[in-house]
């Protein structure tokens, strides 16, 4: 990551001092701040029931460069501070990262050509986000470049990972290639963490060590496991995407790695306090993926927009086990019978399974915006059978661009079988100051039955008030 | 959401253009002059501040580039306020209209129906900005005349799918570039706001009106909307309007 930002930095640098960009150099940026805390329910730390309590403080600067006519490049970078304070010794309180972390990141990061050796080439260079998907929002497609979760609400942000992006125009067709050498994680936010490694969003871990009583596990330690950084390990992706004159469609194949954390691997128990009790340790690794995605998006009849955004996920296989050897351990112990075989908890079966968004927007004169989306597999949802049904519905008052705008949220979940349903609503009140200055007022509740993943979210319910400026 | 372009080239004449003020000419003749002068230039490129001043007196500033070739190829990019830098809007054919959000990422096809919302906040509507031609949409009737301009009277041929009742539209007979327009929403009994073309000047050999202002009479808000570096004939290329370059920096 220090490559990445001395590359940030340096290009930075470069593009402000070249001569030829002296004169098209185009700085903007952003102030971001905010004060949220956790309503529903509580999760980290202590304090309940407002818990999480928040602080975030972001700096961000761009700069937009046109170096020749047919050369452009930008560079970004932010300053994030988020006062979550980690002071744990007595030294740690003279230490300004701990008392009020901050954290520099590198945004895009790139350089683009325009017909490149021959007409209708493009070439872009750099760290940047890639994305795939029509739908608003969550897109099921958009899985090129990881999640960026330090705002753990916003399922549409993405990281600017190393890539590679190679262009061609044909008509009405473009197509495109896709590089990116190394792997990037996703980023998640404490809450989000908490989420993905719980039993829940991993699946049905059962861990009964092959026993009929088996011991209870007190804690369940993880370590992440990182792909290796080698050429093995790059990322794939090729796109077509044709204009015809009733819609819009693309289709594309990547193959890459899931960025999100699965627990998967040899589960080693670490340590026992008595035999009814049992310490664990589990890796959480970010297992090989194919995507096939298509999307299509069209105007329909009244002034309806309509687009349907699917992704075909074929997934590896992964798995929890608990090797012979370590159960012979345990029996030794007296802490479980003697085993026979291996046991397994599978996390991700490795069946193919789709998931899509389709949806629909109309604007109603001045007076209101209207979303309608249907979602059919989220986040953490990764077995044919776990797939989940969301109905999303959004709107806005006034459907233009006005100083005071009011936002409303909801959304209805069902498992599978229907047997378990959730729900999501969310408000924000929208105040904007002299074209530049705006507050906002969020307020966001969702939750649900055991074994509905807005269940799992119900940890980000949050009220929040934010104050941002663009210049 | 569509470009603004067409506004302005409702607004552009071909100087020289011989029109006889004195001859006899029936409505529809009127309209098609309108409607040919304005695509007399085959393309125009120009930066344009738009200015809405609301019933307090708040102004609200855009600024904008804007591209236009023939009837149907139009281009936007916002260049100010800060927020809305990069916004751009693209039209390529009635059917096919592009809006790019630099936060978004991603060019996206839009239905070309909200033509009746409020252009950037602004006065001006999405159909002010997109109408490519009067003649195959409306009915002329010639209602006034003096020395200097015609009036005529606009009533849509198919108002399910339009957004006024109907248009009195002011034409000038020395050019037939049009000075203004009432537009009649509602029970058309009276009009909803006005527009009017001023600072017509010349550009190379077109004439151009380089100051557009719409009032609405409701609560007296105006928009302003002035061009300035101005170019027609350039050459415009036509892979310029698409969504490669629509996503491409302001």
């Amino acid at each position: 990551m220090r490559t990445i930002f001395a590359w940030a930095l340096g290009l930075l640098a470069a593009l402000v001092s070249s001569p030829a960009a002296a004169q098209s150099v185009d700085w903007s940026g952003s102030i971001y701040s905010s004060v949220g805390t956790s309503v529903w329910k509580c999760g980290l730390g202590d304090g309940c029931p407002l818990s999480n309590y928040n602080n975030r403080n972001i700096l961000e600067l761009r700069l937009d460069s046109e170096l020749a006519s047919s050369v452009i490049a930008r560079g970004e970078v932010g300053l994030h501070n988020v006062n979550a304070s980690s002071v744990e010794r007595v030294p740690d309180s003279s230490d300004i990262n701990r008392v009020q972390p901050v954290r520099l990141r590198a945004g895009e990061v790139w350089v683009e050509g325009y017909d490149v050796l021959v007409p209708r080439f493009d070439l872009r260079v750099g760290n940047q986000r890639i994305r795939w998907g029509t739908a608003d929002g969550y897109s099921p497609s958009d899985r090129l470049n990881p999640y960026d979760l330090e705002d753990p609400t916003r399922f549409d942000e993405r990281l600017p990972i190393p890539g590679v992006l190679a262009r061609y125009h044909l008509g009405d067709f473009t197509f495109s290639l896709t590089w990116m050498p190394f792997f990037v994680p996703a980023l998640l936010a404490a809450d989000v963490v908490e989420i993905a490694t719980s039993e829940e969003a991993a699946g049905e871990v059962e861990i009964d060590f092959g026993a009929d009583d088996p011991p209870r596990v007190r804690e369940l330690r993880t370590r992440v496991v990182l792909p290796p950084q080698n050429l093995t390990e790059m990322q794939y992706a090729a796109r077509v995407q044709w204009t015809a004159s009733i819609a819009d469609f693309s289709l594309g194949y990547y193959w890459g790695r899931d960025t999100l954390p699965q627990l998967s691997g040899e589960i080693i128990p670490e340590s026992f306090f008595s035999t009814e009790e049992v310490d664990i340790i589990v890796n959480l690794r970010y297992p090989r993926m194919q995507m096939i995605a298509a999307d299509a998006r069209a105007p329909l009849f009244g002034g309806l927009t309509g687009w349907l955004d699917a992704a075909f996920i074929i997934p590896t296989r992964t798995r929890l086990y608990i090797s012979e050897e370590r159960l012979s351990d345990l029996a030794r112990l007296n802490i479980i019978e003697e085993p026979d075989g291996d046991v397994e908890s599978v996390i991700q079966s490795g069946k193919p399974y789709p998931t899509f968004v389709a949806g629909l927007d109309r604007t109603f004169g001045d007076l209101i915006y209207l979303n309608l989306q249907y979602l059919y597999g989220f986040i953490f949802e990764r077995n044919p059978e776990d797939l989940h049904h969301y109905a999303l519905l959004a709107m806005r008052l006034p459907s233009y661009d006005a100083p005071v705008e009011w936002e409303l949220r909801g959304g209805a979940e069902a498992t599978p079988g229907f047997d378990a349903f959730g729900w999501l609503a969310s408000t924000s009140v929208s105040i904007r100051h002299d074209d530049v200055f705006k507050v906002s007022l969020l307020g966001l509740l969702q939750s649900g039955q055991p074994g509905s993943t807005l269940r799992l979210f119900s940890l980000l319910s949050e009220v929040r008030l934010a104050a941002s400026a663009q210049f | 959401m569509k470009s603004l372009a067409f506004l302005v080239f409702v607004f552009v004449a071909s100087v020289g253009s011989p029109l006889i003020a004195q001859e006899k000419v029936d409505a529809a003749e009127i309209l098609a002059r309108v409607d040919r002068v304005a695509t007399q230039a085959a393309d125009f490129t120009a930066r344009v501040e738009l200015v809405t001043v609301d019933a307090k007196g708040t102004e609200t500033p855009r600024s904008l580039t804007v591209w236009q070739k023939g009837n149907e190829r139009r281009m936007l990019k916002i260049t100010k306020p800060a927020r809305l830098k990069g916004v751009g809007m693209l039209a390529t054919s009635p059917d096919e209209l592009y809006m790019y959000l630099p936060a978004f990422g991603r060019a996206r096809r839009v239905a070309g129906q909200k033509r009746g919302q409020p252009f950037l906040g602004s006065n001006f509507t999405q159909d002010d900005m997109v109408r490519t031609a009067y003649e195959p949409r409306f009915t002329p009737t010639l209602t006034g005349e003096d020395d200097e301009t015609w009036t005529l009277r606009l009533d849509p041929k198919k108002p399910k799918n339009e957004p006024h009742h109907h248009l009195v539209v002011t034409v000038r007979k020395s050019d037939a570039i049009i000075a203004a327009i009432d537009y009649h929403d509602g029970d058309g009994s009276k009009p909803s706001r006005r527009l009017e073309a001023t600072e017509i000047r010349d550009v190379g050999k077109t004439r151009i009106a380089h100051r557009i202002t719409v009032v609405n009479h409701a609560d007296q808000s105006r928009s302003t909307l002035v061009l300035d570096d101005v170019k027609v004939d350039t050459g415009l290329d036509d892979s310029l309007f698409s969504k490669r370059h629509l996503t491409r920096k302001p």
